[in-house]
C-alpha cells in the first residue's frame, strides 16, 4: 500500500508582538519564522501510526516549493516517512488550487492509494486543502478526522471524525483522501512524535528529488483564483493585563474573587 | 448579477439547523441591500415550511445523495445547480458540513470563496467577505470576483428568526446526474444528541479541560460551577473523556461562547478551543503548567493543581 502526506511551511503568527502589518498595509511575511502546519504534523503522525503497524506500507511526503526558513520535507524524513518529493513549478505564483493540482498530479504518478492532509485553521488560505486535493484527484474525502481505529492492506479505513455534536464513524475505501483536524495534548497516543536524533543524522544531506512538469506531465491548467485581497486590517487585540495567582495560596484566591465581585462577574 | 442570493439549508432529521436559519437573516439582509432575490437549496426533498423560510428552494435528489452526506457527491451535486442557475452568491453555514461543501466549492477554477468570513457585505456592487487571519491578528478583506462565489460564515454571525415566524416556501425538486467516481466513504449516523444547554447565552462557564483527571474532581467543578451559578462547558478531550455530553463542547466543533465569566479549569488552550472561549469578559484559567498557552489570553491566570484549587475557591464563596 503507498500512502501519501501533503505537508506544508507556513508563517508562525502565534507569538507575533507590535504591529503585524508593514507601511504597505500588508503582513510581514518575510520577517516571520515559519513552522510545518501543526495539522499537517498531526497527519503525518496518522500515517506513521499506521506505517509502524504495517511495515508493507510505504509513505512519501509531498510538498510544493522552495522552503523559506524550514524545510518541511527534511522534517518528515526526520520523523520516519520513507521518502520525501518536492514538487516545482516555474509560472506565477500558485494558489492552493493550483498546489493541489500539482500535488495530485504527483499523487497520480506515486501511485498513492491513500492521502494524508491536515485541515488549515490558522493559516491564511480559505478552505481545506484536502477538499481541494480530492477535487483535483476526482476521490472521496473525509474531514475533520480525529483518529483511524484502522487501516488495512486492501485500502480499507476506520475513520473517526469530528463534528459538531459528536463524533461520525465512516469507513472508507481507497482511493482516499483524509484529512485530519484534531486538538491534541502532548501527553494523548495521536501527538506527533519529535524528530529522531538518528534519523537527523541519518538525513541531514539526503538529497530530495524535485518533481517539475517534466516528471509530472500536464495537468489541468488552473483558472486563477476569483479573490481579490482588498485589503488587510490589524485586528485590535484584546489586552490580557494577566495577573498571576498561585493556586496555593488562600490569600491570593480571596483577593482574586474581590476584584471579579468588584468587576460585578461574581456575585 | 440578477440571479439572486441562495442559503444552503443543512437538515437535521425533518428540521433546518440553527446555523443555516442565521444564514437566511444574513442573506436576507445582503439581498436587500443588492437588490436581489433571495432563495435556498438543500439535499433531499426540501422541507417547505419553517421560520424565515425564503420564497423558493431548490431540493437536490440523485443516486449519489440517496447514501447520505459526503462532501463530494453533495459538493457536486451544488456544483451541477450552481452551473444550470448561476446564482450571485452562495452562504453556507458554519458547520463542518457547511465549511466543507464552501470548500468544495472553492476547489473549482476560477472560484470566489470565502471560509470563515465573520462579515459579509454588499459594496461599489460587488460582494465583500471579511475574515480574521494570521492567528486572529488581522482582518483581511476579500471581493468576490469570480463564479461561483460561495462563503462559509462565522459560527453567530446572523440572528435567529423571531418565534412563529413560519414561512412557506415554494419546492423545486431537482434531479442531479450522477458522477462516477472511485473509492467510497460511508458514515455512521452521528452519535451525537440535541443540546439541551444553552452556553451562547450564559452570563457565566465554568469548562473542564482534560486536567480534570477523576470523579472527585469533576465533582467539586460541578459544585464549582453551581455556586457561581454558571453553566458547565467541555474541551473537546473532556467530552472524549467522558466527563460531559457534546452539548457541553466549546471550540471549533463545539459553540463559540462569549459569558462575562469564563472559568477553565484544567484546559491547556489549544487553538481549537480557544477559538471557542476567546471573546468570554473575563477569562480566570486553573493550570499547573506554568506556560500552559491558555495563560496567554486569561485575566488570572491561576497557578496550581485544579483538585486542591477548586474546592478552594468553592469555601472561599460559600464564606
Amino acid at each position: 500500500m503507498k500512502v501519501a502526506v501533503w505537508v506544508r511551511e507556513i508563517p508562525d503568527t502565534r507569538d507575533l508582538i507590535g504591529e503585524v502589518l508593514g507601511p504597505d498595509s500588508m503582513p510581514k511575511w518575510k520577517e516571520w519564522e515559519t513552522r510545518v502546519d501543526p495539522e499537517d504534523l498531526n497527519s503525518l503522525e496518522m500515517a506513521l501510526q499506521w506505517k509502524d503497524r504495517d511495515q508493507q506500507l510505504s509513505l512519501t511526503a509531498v510538498s510544493v516549493g522552495e522552503p523559506r526558513k524550514l524545510d518541511v520535507l527534511r522534517e518528515c524524513l526526520y520523523r520516519g516517512v520513507d521518502q520525501v518529493v518536492r514538487l516545482s513549478w516555474e509560472g506565477d505564483s500558485m494558489d492552493l488550487v493550483g498546489e493541489a493540482g500539482l500535488v495530485a498530479a504527483a499523487v497520480r504518478r506515486l501511485d498513492a492509494r491513500v492521502v494524508f492532509t491536515g485541515v488549515q485553521l490558522n493559516d491564511t488560505e480559505c478552505g481545506h486543502k484536502g477538499v481541494f486535493l480530492a477535487r483535483a484527484l476526482g476521490w472521496p474525502v473525509v474531514t475533520y478526522v480525529e483518529a483511524m481505529e484502522k487501516g488495512d492492506a486492501s485500502g480499507f479505513l476506520k475513520l473517526r471524525r469530528a463534528v459538531e455534536k459528536g463524533v461520525e464513524l465512516v469507513e472508507a475505501k481507497a482511493p482516499v483522501v483524509v484529512s485530519v483536524g484534531v486538538a491534541l495534548l502532548k501527553e494523548d497516543p495521536r501527538a506527533p512524535r519529535s524528530a529522531r536524533a538518528k534519523l537527523k543524522l541519518q538525513h541531514k544531506k539526503t538529497p530530495i528529488p524535485n518533481w517539475g512538469l517534466a516528471e509530472l506531465g500536464p495537468f489541468p491548467e488552473q483558472g486563477g483564483c476569483g479573490l481579490r485581497i482588498l485589503c488587510f486590517r490589524a485586528q485590535p487585540q484584546r489586552d490580557f493585563p494577566a495577573k498571576r495567582v498561585e493556586g496555593s495560596s488562600e490569600e491570593e484566591l480571596k483577593a482574586m474573587l474581590e476584584e471579579l465581585r468588584a468587576q460585578g462577574v461574581v456575585r | 448579477m440578477g440571479k439572486g442570493i441562495w442559503v444552503y439549508l443543512q437538515k437535521e432529521g425533518e428540521s433546518v439547523v440553527e446555523e443555516s436559519l442565521m444564514g437566511l437573516s444574513v442573506g436576507r439582509k445582503l439581498a436587500k441591500e443588492a437588490s436581489l432575490p433571495l432563495e435556498a437549496l438543500c439535499v433531499g426533498e426540501g422541507i417547505a415550511r419553517f421560520q424565515g423560510a425564503p420564497s423558493r428552494i431548490y431540493g437536490l435528489v440523485g443516486e449519489d445523495l440517496q447514501a447520505g452526506y459526503d462532501v463530494a457527491s453533495y459538493g457536486e451535486a451544488i456544483h451541477y445547480l450552481c452551473q444550470r442557475e448561476r446564482p450571485d452568491l452562495i452562504l453556507f453555514p458554519s458547520t463542518t458540513q457547511g465549511q466543507d461543501l464552501a470548500s468544495w466549492l472553492g476547489g473549482c477554477a476560477g472560484a470566489a470563496v470565502v471560509v470563515g468570513a465573520r462579515e459579509v457585505s454588499f459594496r461599489d456592487g460587488g460582494f465583500v467577505a471579511a475574515r480574521l487571519e494570521l492567528d486572529g491578528k488581522a482582518v483581511v478583506e476579500y471581493l468576490l470576483e469570480g463564479f461561483p462565489a460561495a462563503v462559509s460564515l462565522e459560527q453567530a454571525v446572523g440572528d435567529m428568526p423571531q418565534a412563529g415566524d413560519e414561512l412557506q416556501a415554494q419546492v423545486l425538486r431537482v434531479e442531479v446526474p450522477p458522477v462516477s467516481r472511485q473509492g467510497s466513504v460511508r458514515i455512521s449516523p452521528s452519535s451525537g444528541e440535541a443540546r439541551k444547554v444553552d452556553l451562547r447565552s450564559a452570563k457565566a462557564i465554568v469548562a473542564v479541560g482534560a486536567g480534570v483527571r477523576d470523579r472527585e474532581t469533576f465533582d467539586q467543578v460541578c459544585t464549582l460551577a453551581s455556586v457561581l451559578g454558571a453553566e458547565l462547558g467541555a474541551t473537546r478531550a473532556a467530552v472524549d473523556a467522558g466527563w460531559l455530553g457534546h452539548e457541553h463542547q466549546i471550540g471549533q466543533t463545539g459553540v463559540k461562547v462569549k459569558p462575562d465569566l469564563y472559568l477553565a479549569c484544567g484546559i491547556s488552550g489549544a487553538v481549537q478551543h480557544r477559538v471557542g472561549m476567546v471573546e468570554s469578559g473575563t477569562i480566570v484559567s486553573i493550570n499547573l503548567d506554568p506556560q500552559a498557552p491558555i495563560f496567554r489570553f486569561s485575566h488570572y491566570c491561576v497557578v496550581g493543581d485544579v483538585r486542591q484549587v477548586v474546592p478552594r475557591l468553592v469555601e472561599l464563596l460559600r464564606r
